[in-house]
């Protein structure tokens, strides 16, 4: 029994033999929330953040969290930075491409509200989530390192909350 | 600095009436040219000069007129200039140094989008810096507005 004494309390063993009962949503959950990989994606000085985050000081692969270079494989986006007018249609893009149940993180001033360009600029969206739906926001400019993992502990704990019937993110919008 | 005044003093005499100085702070060996010799003036330094790049080329708006502001040096004898030209608000138009100094090429298609300042003999005016479906005019006007535009209360 050794590994599954250490398994998460939803696990139920069997007294005497090698099986677990457990609930299905759970369990999926569970492992959702342990390996949200992320794309490997940044689009302003708050991305510089998100590097060092992901890089070896603070890691995020201790919360089972590695960079997917293509949005096909990913399950989470860092928005990382400030969305321009231009821009705004390739990060739509590159979320629809991602295969469902996909998160979205807004990260900074920027991606939240238009950060330091709200006033006076023609080129920044004042906020991604006027074009795509967003789980997490974190503020900053740029958010250190220990908020972006603060912000992705949140987004797991919401990830294990979720109910099979969440599982249409178009519900959700 | 101090020899290269000969430098302004030369191009005001080969360019009588088009060409005259100006005070800039920091002093500066720095040129006024009227439109209509912009493209003689490049020619005749890069050619006759020996001012071989182009570091920068903007647009100012500078309210009762519009500015274009190059900056020419030499690599060979170590000179930096700054030139000048002003253009009416209404229409303003000049024409292309891109063949002159390459490097003028997507300078003069950023000052032509954002300050709709008319490149003639220019190949290729496509926007640089904004949307390729941008259809708000020239952001960089000043009293310009647009989509999502929100000014700053005082
Ligand atoms: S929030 Fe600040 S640090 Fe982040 S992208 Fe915007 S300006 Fe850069």
């Amino acid at each position: 029994m050794g590994v599954v004494s250490k398994l998460p309390v939803y696990f139920e063993p069997i007294p005497g033999g090698g099986l677990v009962t457990a609930k299905l949503e759970q369990v999926l959950d569970w492992g959702r929330a342990s390996s949200l990989w992320y794309m490997l994606f940044g689009l302003a000085c708050c991305a510089i953040e998100m590097m060092c985050t992901g890089a070896s000081r603070y890691d995020l692969d201790r919360l089972g969290m590695i960079f997917r270079a293509s949005p096909r494989q990913s399950d989470l986006m860092f928005v990382s930075g400030t969305v321009t007018h231009k821009m705004a249609p390739r990060v739509k893009l590159l979320y629809e491409q991602m295969a469902e149940p996909r998160y979205v993180i807004a990260m900074g001033g920027c991606a939240t509200r238009g950060g330091p360009f709200y006033y006076d600029s023609y080129s920044v969206l004042k906020g991604v989530d006027l074009i795509i739906p967003v789980d997490v926001y974190i503020p900053g400019c740029p958010p250190r390192p220990e908020s972006l993992l603060e912000g992705c502990l949140k987004l797991s704990e919401k990830v294990k909350k979720e109910k099979l019937s969440d599982w249409s993110r178009d519900v959700r919008q | 600095m101090s020899d290269n005044s000969d430098l302004v003093q030369s191009l005001e005499s080969t360019f009588a009436g088009k060409v005259s100085k100006l005070d800039l702070v920091p002093a500066q060996d720095a040129v006024l040219v009227e439109v209509s010799a912009v493209r003689d003036v490049f020619k005749h330094l890069r050619d006759s000069l020996k001012f071989d790049y182009l570091s920068s080329l903007a647009g100012v708006d500078a309210k009762d007129h519009l500015e274009i502001v190059y900056h020419i040096s030499s690599t060979s004898i170590k000179q930096k200039l700054t030139v000048k030209v002003k253009l009416p608000t209404e229409n303003p138009e000049i024409d292309t140094i891109c063949d002159i100094y390459r490097a003028a090429d997507w300078f003069e298609r950023e000052v032509h989008e954002l300050y709709g300042i008319g490149i003639k003999g220019h190949p290729d005016l496509r926007p640089l810096l904004l949307p390729e479906d941008w259809d708000q005019g020239h952001p960089m006007r000043k009293g310009w507005t647009g989509r999502d535009f929100i000014v700053k209360p005082e």
